[in-house]
């Protein structure tokens, strides 16, 4: 009974990166507009996030080296420092996002104004961050989180036997009115959704947090193939429901109130009641999975003490820069730039930075002197090889991309 | 002299031809004793070609075989590297390293080979930016650059890790490595040199490195104790699990 516990890290991690501020937009919105016509590039996500949490988990179980350690060995101090940069700025931006959609989510509850809402939430996560131990903290957000399944109800009432919204998921290609570039740019969205790097640098160094051991690698296991696949399903729900609702009125999403409209016209007040719930716990377990990567990361890139195994005094440094980055990102949310704009953008951008993550993880799983007897198998290899090219040619066509389409305009 | 001072430098033959880049440094634990750790490591080969990415991702190590393309694509480009001992260099000049020896004549080995005297160790693969760990288990910052000693009597030993900006610095170089570096001199007056532990301190090297020192009772631990003392004992319960 206690094993079955222990997955929260996986699914707390999913949240973080499947349905945070920015993917709870960008889905419905995608759904809006697509209908199902992208679905498959969430299965593809999922695959990809799955594949590649595995092997983090499984390099930092059996050599205690989180991702960014490993990243600082492979690429070396200055291609390491050039990924530092880019993935602490992109932290940033996306904490301070999801401090901003946080405090949505309690305007949409309270009526009064998210402003106000931004420096205490920001304190609420650093009294987790500082005083809650790191196994309480994955159990807490990630159950919690478990309350946005209602999104598969309301997809369900919307249309029973899903024939309508699915039968669109099989064809390749832009619906009418859509060009290919918008739909290749919402592709590559959703595909950063799924891997952003963030999901590795947190799900890594939880493996430490939690101790794991060579006997937990099935642990590891059941972490990613039972918690992303569930961030997969919800964020397809979550779509699909948006589809149903508003792809036939021709109603386009960009506010996050939106987004609770398929629940509370077919599931009702509960529905409504769960969905908030579980939408506030999601972000919630965004902000503390992005603000501990930040720590994360620049702790590893300069081998600091890092964690919360530790007490705050013995890993002084690493707890500055989490003070550090929950204190700017206030600044940032307050500024008023739209959260999920905001979000949506970070996410493309580290679309463009995901090789320089991916590829070290995959050259030292294959590493006996880090692996023992626990390198890939050939056949992970290959498909982690063909997800390697499509980052790739992601990461080099993302940003024209961007600016071709004006961001899916 | 430090182990970035040789990383990088262009190697020029007895016939003052451009051989390539120095990517690697060979080192064999065969010194005089230091401490725990046994035989000193002293320089033994110069690998000569870049040292990027094919340099350190491992593939010289022919049990690292996978992913098969990625594999075969670095391993190419490090397999029978030109490679020249301590006894062919002529002259270690400013980014410039002259040898007594033709290019042709160079040794080209296949992969890291062990040698007979004492173990070998790819020194960027190896040691350099790798974690250190104090008895205790707690992280003491990393290998950013090690010093080499030159002697008269053979190749040079190395004494010390370097830990912090002061010794980054040099390893990322160009405009920001400079300012890294005079950040660091103006909070060091005086010396401005970066933190050293004596190689004396490692207890035992595999994918980290265990020191026999604690983390407070090195000088990398200065920064460390200013943000403790400063920032996080000030804010409740900092010392609590």
């Amino acid at each position: 009974m206690k094993k079955a516990f222990e997955i929260f890290l996986g699914i707390l991690t999913a949240f973080g990166g499947f349905v945070d501020i920015g993917d709870l937009v960008a889905n419905a919105e995608t759904g809006a507009r697509f209908g199902m016509h992208l679905a498959w590039m969430v299965v593809v996500g999922v695959i990809g996030i799955v594949i590649y949490a595995e092997m983090s988990g499984r390099v930092a179980t059996m050599s205690q080296r989180p991702v960014f350690d490993i990243i600082r060995e492979r690429l070396g101090a200055r291609l390491a420092l050039v990924n530092l940069g880019a993935s602490f700025f992109i932290n940033l931006l996306t904490f301070a996002a999801e401090i901003g959609g946080l405090a949505l989510v309690v305007e949409l509850v309270t009526g009064i104004n998210y402003l106000l809402w931004v420096p205490m939430l920001a304190i609420g996560v650093w009294i987790v961050l500082w005083k809650v131990r790191f196994s309480v903290m994955e159990k807490v957000f990630g159950l919690s989180g478990l309350a946005l399944i209602v999104t598969v109800l309301a997809l369900w009432r919307l249309d029973p036997g899903l024939a309508n919204t699915f039968s669109s998921a099989g064809r390749f290609g832009p619906p009418a009115g859509e060009d290919w570039p918008t739909y290749a740019f919402f592709a590559i969205a959703l595909l950063g959704a799924a891997m952003t790097p963030y999901e590795v640098f947190f799900f890594s160094s939880g493996a430490v947090e939690d101790n794991w051991t060579r006997k937990d690698l099935i642990v590891n296991r059941a972490n990613v193939y039972i918690g992303f696949p569930l961030g997969g399903i919800l964020s397809l729900a979550i779509m699909g429901a948006s589809a149903a609702l508003f792809q036939p009125r021709g109603v386009s999403v960009d506010h996050l109130s939106q987004v609770t409209l398929p629940v509370s016209a077919s599931v009702g007040q509960v529905g409504l009641v769960f969905l908030l719930y579980g939408m506030f716990a999601a972000i919630f377990s965004a902000a503390l999975e992005t603000a501990l990567s930040a720590g994360y990361t620049v702790s590893q890139f300069f081998g600091w003490q890092w964690g919360k195994f530790v007490r705050p005094r013995e890993a002084a440094r690493f707890h500055v820069v989490i003070l550090f980055t929950l204190c700017v990102g206030v600044l940032i949310a307050l500024s008023t730039l739209d959260p999920i704009v905001v979000t949506e953008y970070s996410i493309v951008l580290s679309a463009a930075a995901l090789p320089l993550t991916y590829l070290p993880i995959l050259i030292v799983a294959n590493d006996p002197a880090y692996m023992k007897d626990k390198t890939n198998s050939k056949a992970l290899n290959a498909v982690a090889f063909a997800f390697l090219l499509l980052l790739l040619v992601v990461s080099i066509v993302t940003i024209p991309l961007m600016i071709w389409t004006k961001a899916g305009a | 002299m430090r182990l970035a001072d040789l990383i990088g430098s262009v190697v020029v033959d007895a016939n003052g031809i451009e051989i390539g880049d120095v990517g690697d440094v060979w080192l064999i634990q065969d010194g005089p004793p230091m401490g725990v750790f046994g035989a000193a490591l002293r320089v033994d080969r110069l690998v000569i070609g870049r040292f990027g990415l094919a340099s350190r991702a491992g593939y010289e190590r022919p049990a690292v075989r996978g992913p098969v393309i990625i594999a075969r694509l670095l391993r190419g480009r490090t397999e029978a590297r030109p490679v020249a001992s301590w006894s062919d260099i002529a002259a270690i000049e400013e980014g410039r390293i002259r040898l007594r020896t033709r290019a042709g004549d160079l040794e080209r080995p296949r992969s890291l080979e062990q040698a007979q005297t004492g173990r070998r160790w790819s020194a960027g693969l190896e040691l350099l930016d790798r974690q250190l760990v104090d008895p205790d288990g707690l992280m003491a910052g990393k290998i950013d650059d090690l010093r080499l000693e030159l002697r008269d009597d053979g190749p040079p030993v190395v004494t010390d890790i370097l830990a912090g900006p002061g010794a980054l610095a040099r390893r990322i170089g160009g405009r920001l490595g400079g300012w890294i570096a005079s950040v660091h001199a103006r909070l060091h007056p005086g010396s401005g040199d970066p933190a050293t532990i004596s190689f004396g301190a490692v207890g035992r090297v595999d994918d980290h490195v265990t020191l026999i020192v604690s983390r407070e009772e090195l000088p990398t631990f200065a920064a460390e104790a200013w943000a403790r003392d400063r920032i996080i004992a000030k804010l409740p319960g900092s010392g609590e699990a």
